[in-house]
């Protein structure tokens, strides 16, 4: 048991280690960047691009316009670079800019009428993204996507935006309202609102 | 708390989202409410699925392109050219050509401006006529000697002022023998007038008769 403990506590160090040393060396990589190393903000962009894609994915429900957010998003990212200061969180500084692009461009974009989502999955409006791999539990996945990206449009932005980054992101309340600008309170609202709405979505198409 | 106000607080309570306070009392209430639970249990299943289902997987390539798409982006930023520049692109014009053409501009300018300066005045204003108002107290005498009075800037200081230019001798000289015009003035007042062989210029005599 003392062996397991002493084991359980190494591991917790080196995690503790990577962890800071993984900071450091983003740290790193953004001065780098900042001093205009075109190579370091292109590592900072590989180390960060799934995350980004996915939230933009998970907040606009498309695969193009995710990509497209992603782009903007890192564009924005090397425009204010300089203004990032380090002594807060790169990846929450990340996290506002990419929402706030994902804001700006789903109301730029036209916006899809619930009612014909039927017609908007026909076109091809909404497209999940697809994996190159095409097995059969690849595509009950891309069906399963198809399902969440349907759900998540039965939700207004705001509650989209609560329930992404608390649910999938992992944030905390707070963390969100801040994000959001908003109130805990209110996000709470938000989720409540957004889980009732996901949970009758899955009743109505999955059982 | 009871079924319905437990049910509200279920879509919080499965993301742990309540006060310690009220996470205990849904516990509690759940112990012992079948309903409740089983609606627990399925926004739980909800959440799993809504978690399971929303990761996505972009394909390396899209990343890429994505990457590239942004360093082209930065690439295009940098190479902007300033206003001026942008100006000369887009007329197709070479600086040196418009800086050519700036410098004659501004030499024809200065040509313009020393010819001015070297022509003779319009107006010559002769002596004879000088139109001095002479202010003495309450009244302004004219070249005739009319005495007007005066009616603004009465508390201003008295002033002469002259607006002669030329010596009669001038004058004399300068006037051709045009046809001299005799003009009788309606109010007793003889008026004479010589042209000079300047057109813009014209001697006006008033006299008392």
């Amino acid at each position: 048991m003392r062996v397991i403990d002493v084991t359980l506590m190494m591991d917790q160090t080196r995690g503790e280690n990577e962890a800071t040393q993984g900071s450091l060396t983003m740290a790193r990589l953004i001065a780098r960047a900042q001093a205009g190393d075109r190579q370091a903000f292109d590592r900072m962009m590989i180390e960060h691009q799934n995350r980004v894609v996915s939230l933009a994915w998970r907040l606009l429900g498309n695969r193009e316009d995710a990509l497209d957010a992603a782009q903007e998003s890192f564009m924005r990212v090397y425009r204010h670079l300089h203004k990032y200061d380090p002594s807060y969180e790169f990846s929450a500084w990340l996290y506002r800019i990419v929402v706030n692009v994902c804001r700006d461009q789903a109301r730029k974009r036209s916006r899809i009428d619930t009612s014909s989502l039927d017609e908007a999955f026909e076109s091809g409006r909404l497209n999940e993204p697809v994996s190159s791999d095409k097995t059969e539990s690849a595509a009950i996945l891309a069906q399963e996507r198809k399902l969440l990206a349907k759900a998540l449009l039965t939700l207004t932005e705001k509650e989209r935006q609560a329930i992404v980054l608390r649910d999938l992101e992992g944030l905390a309340t707070g963390e969100v309202a801040e994000l959001l600008g908003s109130s805990p309170t209110t996000v709470r609202s938000q989720i409540s609102s957004a889980r009732s709405k996901i949970r009758a979505f899955r009743a109505r198409f999955l059982t | 708390m009871k079924c319905p106000q437990i049910e509200k607080l279920l879509p919080l309570y499965v993301g742990d989202d309540l006060p310690a306070d009220q996470m205990e009392s849904v516990r509690t209430h759940l112990a012992d409410c079948t309903q409740c639970f089983e609606m627990a249990a399925g926004f739980s299943e909800s959440r799993s699925w809504f978690r399971e289902a929303a990761i996505p997987s972009f394909d390396e390539a899209d990343l890429a392109n994505m990457r590239a798409s942004v360093h082209q982006r930065i690439a295009e930023e940098h190479e902007i050219p300033g206003l001026l520049d942008r100006i000369f692109a887009s007329l197709s014009l070479r600086p040196v050509f418009v800086a050519a053409a700036a410098a004659i501009i501004l030499l024809g300018a200065v040509l313009y401006g020393l010819r001015s300066v070297d022509k003779p005045p319009n107006q010559v204003k002769p002596d004879i006529a000088r139109e001095a108002e002479i202010r003495d107290g309450n009244e302004v005498i004219d070249p005739t000697g009319r005495k007007t009075p005066q009616t603004a800037g009465r508390d201003k200081p008295r002033r002469i002022r002259r607006k002669a230019v030329k010596t009669r001798s001038d004058l004399i000289a300068r006037t051709d023998p045009l046809p001299l015009e005799t003009k009788q003035e309606p109010s007793e007042q003889l008026r004479i007038e010589l042209q000079t062989s300047d057109p813009n210029i014209r001697i006006i005599w008033l006299a008392r008769k």
